[in-house]
C-alpha cells in the first residue's frame, strides 16, 4: 500500500531524527556529571512520554470499544428479546472498562514514578534519599503482588522473568548519579516486573482494538464499497469513489498497529537499557513515535467516519 | 494464568471474532428479505456473539478466573466448531440457522463467567 510505504518512511525519518537529536546531545555533554544529569532528565521526560501516549491509546480504545458495540447493537435490533440484550451487553462492556480503568490507573502511577525519579535526578542535595521514589516503589511492589499473585511474577513467561532477575546487576556497572542510582539498584526488578505485566496487557488492548478496527474496516468495505457497486439495478451515487479511497486508505491503520504492537514488547529492553546507563535510549522515543503514530491514526480515522 | 491459558482463550476470541465478521458480510437487504424468524435468529446470534467476546475479554483483562479456566478448553472446541460450520456455508440463511444452534454451546459456557 502507497500510504503504508510513505507512513514508513515518515517513521524513518523520525527515528534518524531523534538518533541525531539524542547523538547530539550526548555530543554537547561534557563530563560524567553532566552526563547523567542528561540521562535522568531524559529517562524521566521519556517515561512520562511512555505513559502519555499510552493515556491516548487507552483513550482511542475505550472509544473505538464503545462505539462498535453500540453500533453492533443497532444491528442486533431484530433479536427475540431487546431489553435483555441491552441489559447483557451494557453489564459485559462495563466490565472491559472496568479493567481498562484499572490498567490506566496503573499506567498514571508509573508516569508519577518517572516524575519523581526526574525529581530526583535533579535534586541539588547529593544524598537525597528520594522519600518520595521509594514511596511509589513500595506501591508498586504491592501492585505487583496483586498483579500477578506472591510476588508479581506468576503471570510472566519464563523469558521475562530470566531478564527481570539480571536487571539488579546492570545498575552496578552505571554512571548514573549517586541518588539516581541508588534509587535504581531498589526498583530495578520492581519496575521490571510492572513493566513485564504492562508490555501483556497493553498487547491485550491493542489485540482488542486490533479487533474492531478491522471489522469496521470490513464493514465499510461490504456495505458502502461492495454493496453499492454489485447492485448492477442502481446508479453508483457520487460518495462511492470516496468511500472507496478512504477504505483503501485505512488499510494503514492495521499495518502502524502491528508495529506499535511490536514496540510495546521492547518496554522491558528499554528499561535495561535505562538500567546500563546508556546515552542512547532512543529506543523509547520510538515505542513512543510508534504510539502515538498510531493513535494518531486511529483519531484520524474516527474523525472520517463521523463526517460521514 | 498460564501461557496455554492465555493461548486458548485468544483461540476462542478468535474463532468468535471469525464468526461476527462472517455474520457482518451478509448485506442490509439480503437480511430484510429473510423470513422474520431468520431475521430474529441473526439478531440473537450476533448479540451472542458480540456478548462472549466481550465477556472473554474482560476476563483476559482481569487475568485471574478459575471458572473460566475449568471451561476453557470447552469453550475453544465449542468456538472451534463454530468457526468452522460458519466458514463451511456460503448460504446466508443456512449459515444463521447453523450459527444460532451452535452459539448456544458457548453462551451456556460464557454464562459461567457472570
Amino acid at each position: 500500500m502507497y500510504c503504508c510505504k510513505a507512513s514508513n518512511r515518515r517513521i524513518q525519518i523520525r527515528r534518524t531524527f531523534i538518533a541525531a537529536l539524542v547523538l547530539s546531545s550526548t555530543l554537547l555533554a561534557t563530563g560524567c556529571a553532566t552526563q547523567s544529569i542528561r540521562q535522568g532528565q531524559d529517562l524521566s521526560s521519556s517515561g512520562v512520554a511512555y505513559t502519555d501516549a499510552v493515556d491516548k491509546l487507552l483513550d482511542v480504545t475505550t472509544d473505538r470499544v464503545i462505539n462498535f458495540d453500540s453500533a453492533e447493537l443497532i444491528k442486533t435490533r431484530r433479536g427475540s428479546d431487546l431489553k435483555k440484550m441491552i441489559t447483557e451487553k451494557n453489564a459485559a462492556l462495563q466490565s472491559v472498562m472496568v479493567e481498562i480503568g484499572r490498567f490506566r490507573a496503573q499506567t498514571r502511577r508509573l508516569k508519577t514514578y518517572f516524575v519523581n525519579l526526574q525529581a530526583l535526578a535533579d535534586s541539588p542535595v547529593k544524598d537525597d534519599a528520594g522519600g518520595a521514589v521509594k514511596s511509589l516503589s513500595d506501591s508498586f511492589s504491592k501492585l505487583n503482588k496483586a498483579l500477578g499473585k506472591t510476588d508479581g511474577k506468576e503471570k510472566l513467561s519464563e523469558e521475562q522473568k530470566t531478564q527481570i532477575g539480571g536487571l539488579g546487576e546492570l545498575v552496578a556497572h552505571t554512571i548514573h548519579g549517586a541518588n539516581v542510582k541508588r534509587a535504581l539498584e531498589r526498583d530495578a526488578e520492581i519496575i521490571g516486573t510492572y513493566l513485564a505485566l504492562q508490555e501483556n496487557q497493553l498487547g491485550n488492548i491493542v489485540d482488542m482494538l486490533d479487533d474492531r478496527v478491522q471489522n469496521d474496516n470490513d464493514l465499510f468495505l461490504n456495505e458502502k464499497v461492495i454493496a453499492p457497486y454489485v447492485a448492477k439495478d442502481k446508479p453508483l451515487g457520487d460518495s462511492w469513489s470516496k468511500d472507496r479511497r478512504e477504505w483503501a486508505k485505512t488499510q494503514c491503520v492495521s499495518q502502524q498497529l502491528k508495529t506499535a504492537q511490536e514496540a510495546a514488547k521492547q518496554l522491558r529492553g528499554v528499561w535495561a537499557d535505562i538500567l546500563e546507563g546508556k546515552t542512547d535510549i532512543n529506543s523509547l522515543s520510538i515505542l513512543i513515535s510508534d504510539v502515538s503514530e498510531f493513535v494518531t491514526s486511529v483519531q484520524a480515522l474516527e474523525a472520517a467516519n463521523g463526517a460521514k | 494464568m498460564t501461557a496455554v491459558d492465555n493461548e486458548l482463550n485468544q483461540q476462542t476470541r478468535d474463532s468468535l471474532r471469525v464468526v461476527r465478521r462472517k455474520l457482518y458480510t451478509i448485506p442490509e437487504p439480503e437480511l430484510s428479505a429473510m423470513s422474520l424468524d431468520d431475521q430474529v435468529k441473526y439478531g440473537d446470534s450476533l448479540h451472542q456473539n458480540g456478548l462472549a467476546i466481550l465477556m472473554l475479554e474482560a476476563a483476559k483483562l482481569k487475568g485471574v478466573n478459575d471458572q473460566f479456566k475449568e471451561k476453557e478448553q470447552e469453550l475453544s472446541a465449542a468456538a472451534a466448531k463454530l468457526e468452522s460450520d460458519a466458514v463451511a456455508f456460503t448460504d446466508a440463511v443456512k449459515m444463521i440457522r447453523v450459527i444460532s444452534d451452535g452459539i448456544k454451546l458457548v453462551t451456556n459456557i460464557v454464562t459461567l463467567l457472570r
